[in-house]
């Protein structure tokens, strides 16, 4: 539905009243006459229409276009909540952009023409569901995307790189990592064995290590991206982790049980 | 573990090699400008303040991330310098081992004498450990499998050992300021080895950890007189007799 509102002609009874005080000539009542239906033809055209209901989201910018034959439109709402664009920062009048939370708004529009005002129209906002009935509902999370593996090749691995010169800046707590047995024999029983046939595939490095003795595939992992010292890079072959190496022992085993425990 | 402790008041005849080993510190032709004139510089700014260490010291028992815990856990055992005179050399050997099993490079037992011995024209002599780092940067260490230990024969030095020590090189190393503590005891804190020189002994080791003990800093050393010495090699030196004449700490290997 669209609601109309026309300017309906009650200037007619007002002038009827001023015409019995006054005697005309024929003159004169042509000029009224003439006046008078400029005057009809002007009061005719004041109208806007809005369309009855608008719908839209929370947080989202929502539209209201109006039609309408005057200038400008001016907009308002009573109801709290529903925030109305200021129209005179937009291009365009005729159109209305709202937001608000989730509920049931109401927004008015007029114009006017010449001296005279149209009478305001309604259009209701409907931020949100508004149908009360339970909807299908978000359903299921769905998944986190999976960082592709940082070295990738079947097996757990783990790269520790870090500035030996350095090293004094490094929290006492950061330090144990880099020598803590529980994270040795973690890595130790969990990384997959070398070329050699014994030793585990994770490293600890400088950063400026030469490598060029080693094989491809660490190579490789100590040339990837870091964007601070010291890192760590966490792979088992179809995922992983490359960050900053954390704060303790535990977190560091808890990030490395992630990958690790697989 | 029960430690074999050196102190101020321990008599010169209870620090005696056992029967067998020697030491060989030799001091003479180290030169006074020779302070990290090849080794980066080891700046105040690095240093760990005296207030720290306990806990530290502290915290790193606690979590058993010592460079004598990760020894024992690796397997990695002491060099045994038998006979020879080449203490200067089988620390800092000794130091690049550790340091390989600090990144979890293969564990490779590596011939102090294949750097020794070239050194020193195949002479059983002493020397100090500064210019057995040195020789260790440019031209590495030969695995034992290839040179043994304390082979001091210039048969070993073929091409191909050559080729193969050059994987067993150090890239990063610093020198201490002799006699200064804080330097060394920073070195330890931090999980780096140091080998030490000590005129009042005649002998080099390598220092391992930095301890507590009776209420005061002390260093646990491991010595190249066999797994008998102490405790599978470690033992401690308080007091002035931890205070190096000739320090060196390598902190980076070739990865190999």
């Amino acid at each position: 539905m669209i609601l109309e509102n026309r300017q309906r002609p009650h200037t007619i009874p007002m002038l009827r009243d001023r015409w019995a005080n006054y005697t005309l000539t024929l003159e004169a009542y042509m000029r009224t006459i003439s006046a008078l239906l400029l005057f009809a033809v002007v009061a005719n055209g004041q109208s806007v229409k809005l369309p009855d209901k608008v719908q839209g989201e929370p947080g989202q910018f929502i539209q209201i276009p109006s039609t309408t034959d005057c200038a400008a439109v001016k907009w308002f709402s009573p109801d709290k909540g529903l925030n109305v664009f200021p129209v005179q920062l937009l291009k365009d009048t005729k159109t209305a952009v709202v937001s608000g939370p989730v509920g049931t708004y109401r927004l008015y529009a007029y114009g006017a023409k010449g001296d005279v005002a149209s009478d305001p129209v309604l259009c209701l906002i409907v931020i949100g569901t508004p149908d009360p009935t339970p909807g299908p509902g978000p359903g299921p999370k769905p998944p986190e995307p999976t960082p592709p593996a940082p070295i990738p090749v079947d097996g757990f691995r783990v790269l520790f790189v870090v500035e030996s010169s350095d090293a004094s800046k490094l929290t006492a707590a950061q330090l144990a990592i880099l020598t803590s047995g529980e994270i040795r024999t973690y890595l130790n029983s969990k990384c997959v064995v070398g070329p050699d046939g014994k030793t585990k595939e994770w490293r600890q490095w400088d950063k400026d290590v030469d490598t060029s003795a080693e094989s491809q595939l660490w190579q490789a992992a100590m040339k990837r991206p870091r964007s601070s010292l010291p890192w760590i890079v966490i792979s088992d072959g179809k995922t992983g982790f490359e960050g900053p190496l954390p704060a303790t022992i535990a977190d560091t085993l808890a990030i490395l049980k992630k990958y690790g425990d697989k | 573990m029960a430690e074999l402790i050196i102190h101020d008041g321990t008599p010169e005849r209870d620090c005696q090699p056992p029967v067998g080993f020697s030491t060989g510190l030799d001091l003479s032709g180290r030169t006074s400008e020779g302070y990290a004139g090849v080794a980066e510089m080891f700046t105040t700014d690095l240093i760990i303040p005296r207030s720290e260490w306990q806990a530290r010291i502290q915290e790193s028992e606690e979590t058993k991330s010592r460079i004598s815990d990760m020894s024992i856990a690796a397997g990695l055992p002491c060099k045994d310098q038998n006979g020879t005179n080449y203490c200067w050399i089988n620390a800092p050997t000794h130091c690049v081992e550790i340091v390989r099993v600090s990144m979890n490079q293969p564990m490779v037992s590596l011939s102090p004498a294949s750097a020794g011995g070239p050194i020193k024209g195949y002479r059983n002599v002493g020397g100090w450990g500064k210019e057995g780092l040195e020789w260790i940067v440019s031209h590495g260490l030969v695995p034992s499998a290839n040179w043994p230990d304390n082979a001091i024969q210039p048969s070993y030095n073929t091409e191909a050992n050559k080729r193969l020590g050059l994987n067993y090189r150090v890239t990063e190393w610093w020198e201490l300021q002799p006699g200064n503590l804080d330097q060394l005891i920073t070195c330890l804190l931090l999980r780096m080895p140091v080998a030490i020189g000590l005129s009042w002994w005649s002998h080099e080791v390598t220092a391992v950890d930095a301890v507590w003990k009776d209420g005061a800093i002390a260093i646990r050393c491991r010595n190249s007189w066999g797994m008998s010495y102490g405790e599978q090699g470690f033992f401690i030196l308080q007091g002035s007799r931890m205070l190096p004449d000739d320090a060196v700490c390598p902190r980076v290997a070739i990865a190999a």
